[in-house]
């Protein structure tokens, strides 16, 4: 029988096609501008990789048959190789996917969360952390700086390589914060307010790159598809200024509102 | 004896007359409902009370005209039945006991929804063919189209397409029954499926609703009152799931055959089976839903709006949800592995591991419904949730483990019904493949609510679904119609389905990762290729569809004759003639071995687990 030692050669020449291919994709991925986002994306990516082999054995396996074993369509003789089993099949199978079922639960799963988390506990302790309160309703976004004394702007400016923390609320139904290149979204469920930690890493904006903006991702009525605002990712020094710019004049009444909110 | 040669030929309006009579009872119960109640309240017949009562009362008028009434309602008051169930074609459009009739009324009634959410799909893509609105007039009736296209595909085609038109038809006859343990209750079952498609059909009329299939609150709290026959309309569809789950149930269990032991049943009952428990089980808990949508808009209570729970409403419909993918998608594997052994010449692999899977699957499912909503429940619930959507896929393998063994040197005839189980098997790896970077919490961050999550679901529910749905109608389209199909047309079929879906939905993925979100009318301009390729292709593959559909009319009239058994099948539904008489076997047939042997294979001895491997001494084949 050397069907097998031909699929096994088989599958190693097309993994390895496979894995070439998802390096090309992985050079031309997506923009993604955060900390949060690059462990996300470490995660598809991870998982893209090692599924890929496990894929390609189980197409090839099938399609493989399909051309081997054909026979005409008018030929009904029953095959000769006939069995109800086999334990040097069915054991292997399971031991494997069971074995990949945990190793995914454990990493990507549990470990990227340890870092995300890991990162917002982080940032809530970091006393540079910037918070930006995020107002949404049907359909738009405002955002409010409460510690620097800006309100309601329908731009969202940030510096880089800073934890922010966006303090989520919504005032009619559920919407989702989505900036699709910071790699993560979480839902703002009306009456609570949730929070979301995200840390820009390269300077971005929607003019340069669509992928920057704030996108509502949750089905929220007929405005639902252009419920969008403008980010800008920029460096420190421009942020402070914009904030001195935006927020100066009314320091002081951003102050007492900032402590009151 | 053709089902469609009937002894004298039925008029048109022999035909529609039952159908008519109930629609003309649902409108007279419609008016009573909805001006009563504005005469009592003093509002309007439009008010969303009136709505309510309106459709109650119209639903019981349907249900009245469509044969309760001399069927059901005057043999409670001791009267007789004084229903015709008719004959030749009249069967199919009135209230009738016969199993065979009613799986074709359900077929009938999912590929006619299928063809009016197929439709309404090509308008989806048609407006998303350019960045701005244009083909719509404006972005409610987009959403409203999306919201249609959801639900009508979900709850009439993919619950309804293979559990009620195959389960109904094959269920019986695989276990050697002269027909459904409950035959009044089959007989009313479909006819609850008709109003739920009117529902979601007809609710632009109230305006529509913008909440997707999904139906999330608040929002559907506050949209339009169309809304209230999406709830409606899920709820009577659901109905008609849970009645034939009960019957399906009992027939497997009290109507088989002798001889035909638990270790003999064949896959597709096992599958049905397995599916008519998850129905039974989790269709009451999107029923209250439902139900508690209608109080929200309606009393109005405060179950889902910010004072309440918002999440509430999305931990009762998925608590339904993702069992309800496994309703879908076990009926898909029953049919693979019912169709594969047969073409493939070969005893089916692994058999007790594929009950086992199904099995397991069906425990774990009502466990995973959180992995829908990990952008939005609190962090505590993301890694229990995770663990189990991912160990749901280990069940899972085990329909491959079968696939793969019973494929491996078998003697494989490529023919319409092999290809497509063979194409949903290849999609659903694709769309099982791409759940896993849906159950990774990480991942699911970035990949929630876009198109990523489209293009997967459509893997699992089209490719992998709707490809089995056609294998199952090429397999058994001798046995209903007695007649061949057109196997060059039916390889055009596959070829050029397999073909276009792919390009179709891959590009969704990539659209997905590109940064476009689900259920949207217009999107940045940076996307626009990506979707012109997807809309042509989906233009393309939606043409498809009426290779079927004229290849299965014409071939019911002018077909080759089909002989009782043309694939050399070994199931019992092959034992009886094409089509089956009323009655299904001239007398109850004696199980002696299972379905699934071939060759000289031996029988498996009793026991938890597979034997080793038997090789046959004495070859049949001649390879």
């Amino acid at each position: 029988m050397r069907d097998l030692p031909i699929l096994a050669v088989l599958w190693v020449v097309l993994s390895a096609i496979g894995e070439w291919v998802i390096q090309i994709l992985v050079n031309h991925w997506p923009l993604i501008a955060s900390a949060q986002g690059e462990e996300t994306k470490y995660a598809f990516i991870f998982l893209f990789r090692v599924g890929a082999v496990v894929f390609i054995g189980v197409v090839l396996a099938i399609v493989y048959s399909m051309i081997r074993w054909r026979v005409r369509e008018d030929d009904t003789l029953d095959s000769a190789h006939q069995y109800r089993s086999s334990w040097r099949f069915v054991v292997p199978w399971i031991v494997v996917s069971a074995l990949l079922n945990g190793f995914f639960i454990i990493h990507p799963g549990i470990t990227g969360l340890a870092k995300i988390w890991g990162m917002a506990v982080a940032a809530a302790r970091n006393p540079n952390t910037i918070e930006v309160d995020v107002n949404c309703k049907q359909w738009s976004w405002s955002f409010d700086y409460p510690k620097q004394g800006i309100f309601n702007q329908t731009t969202l400016v940030l510096p880089v390589n800073t934890p922010i923390k966006f303090v989520l609320h919504s005032q009619d139904v559920i919407h989702s914060f989505w900036v699709p290149s910071f790699g993560i979204k979480k839902d703002i469920i009306p009456g609570e307010t949730r929070v979301l930690y995200v840390t820009p890493n390269k300077i971005t904006s929607t003019k340069d790159n669509l992928l920057t903006r704030v996108q509502c991702a949750e089905l929220c009525g007929s405005g639902h598809s252009t419920m969008r605002a403008v980010v800008q990712v920029e460096s420190k020094n421009d942020f402070e200024s914009w904030a001195q710019q935006n927020g100066s004049s009314s320091m002081g009444a951003g102050g007492v509102a900032g402590g009151a909110s | 004896m053709s089902a469609h040669s009937p002894s004298r030929r039925a008029s048109f309006v022999e035909i529609v007359w039952p159908i008519a009579r109930a629609t003309l009872f649902a409108g007279i119960g419609y008016a009573i409902g909805a001006f009563g109640v504005a005469v009592l309240r003093g509002g309007s017949w439009m008010d969303q009370p009136s709505i309510v009562f309106g459709f109650v009362i119209g639903l019981v008028g349907w249900l009245l005209g469509g044969g309760a009434f001399e069927a059901w309602v005057r043999p409670w008051f001791g009267f007789e039945n004084t229903w015709n169930e008719g004959h030749g074609i009249t069967r199919f459009f009135r209230y009738n006991t016969d199993h065979k009739v009613i799986g074709i009324q359900y077929m009938w009634a999912a590929g006619f929804a299928f063809l009016a959410a197929g439709l309404v799909a090509m308008g989806i893509r048609a407006e998303l063919l350019t960045p701005q609105l244009d083909f719509f007039t404006n972005r409610t009736w987009y959403n409203t189209a999306v919201s249609i296209h959801g639900s009508l595909m979900l709850f009439s085609v993919s619950v309804v397409a293979i559990v009620g038109g195959f389960g109904n038809y094959f269920v019986p006859l695989m276990v050697g029954a002269d027909d459904m343990v409950f035959p009044q209750v089959n007989g009313i079952s479909w006819w609850f499926v008709l109003p739920g498609i009117a529902a979601l059909l007809l609710s632009p009329l109230l305006g529509g609703f913008e909440t997707g299939w999904t139906g999330y609150a608040p929002l559907a709290t506050t949209d339009e009152a169309g809304q209230l026959f999406y709830y409606f309309g899920v709820f009577s569809l659901g109905v008609s799931s849970m009645l034939t789950g009960v019957n399906v149930i009992g027939t497997a269990i009290y109507m088989r055959a002798p001889g035909l032991t638990w270790n003999r049943l064949p896959m597709f009952v096992w599958a049905m089976m397995v599916t008519s428990v998850l129905n039974v089980m989790w269709v009451p808990v999107v029923g209250v839903d439902m139900m508690m949508g209608v109080m929200d808009r309606v009393v109005p209570t405060a179950f889902f709006g910010a004072k309440g729970f918002p999440l509430l409403w999305q931990d009762l419909f998925w608590l339904f949800g993702h069992p309800e993918v496994y309703i879908i998608m076990l009926t898909a594997w029953g049919l693979w592995l019912e169709i594969i052994p047969v073409f493939s010449r070969k005893t089916l692999f692994a058999y007790r591991w594929a009950v086992i899977g199904f099995i397991v699957i069906a425990l774990l499912s009502g466990t995973v419904w959180v992995h829908h909503m990990f952008t939005a429940v609190s962090e505590a619930r993301l890694i229990p949730f995770m663990t189990n959507t991912e160990v749901i896929s280990i069940p899972t393998g085990f329909i491959y483990l079968s696939v793969i063994g019973t494929l491996f040197q078998g003697r494989i005839r490529l023919t319409t019904p092999m290809l497509f189980a063979l194409f949903s098997a290849l999609n659903f790896l694709i769309g099982g493949g791409t759940g896993i970077f849906l159950a990774d919490v990480p991942s699911d961050f970035q990949l929630q609510d876009t198109f990523f999550v489209v293009a997967h679901f459509h893997y699992t529910i089209l490719g992998g679904m709707i490809f089995a749905w056609l294998a199952g109608l090429y397999y058994w389209f001798p046995k209903f119609s007695g007649r061949m199909y057109n196997e060059f047309w039916g390889k055009v079929n596959a070829w050029w389905m397999l073909v276009f879906f792919n390009l179709t939905f891959f590009t969704m993925f990539i659209s997905g990762l590109e940064g476009m979100n689900r259920r949207i009318a217009t999107y940045l301009p940076d996307l626009t290729h990506l979707n012109q390729f997807t809309s042509i292709n989906g233009f393309l593959f939606g043409i498809g569809f009426f290779v079927p559909l004229v290849n299965f009319l014409v071939s019911a009239y002018v077909g080759k004759r089909a002989p009782a058994n043309p694939w050399g099948a070994k199931t019992l539904e092959w034992a009886t003639s094409s089509p089956p008489p009323h009655g299904n076997f001239e007398e109850i047939p004696v199980v002696r071995e299972d379905f699934y042997r071939y060759g000289d294979v031996e029988e498996p001895e009793l026991g938890l687990f597979p034997n080793p491997i038997v090789r046959s001494q004495q070859t049949t084949g001649d390879d």
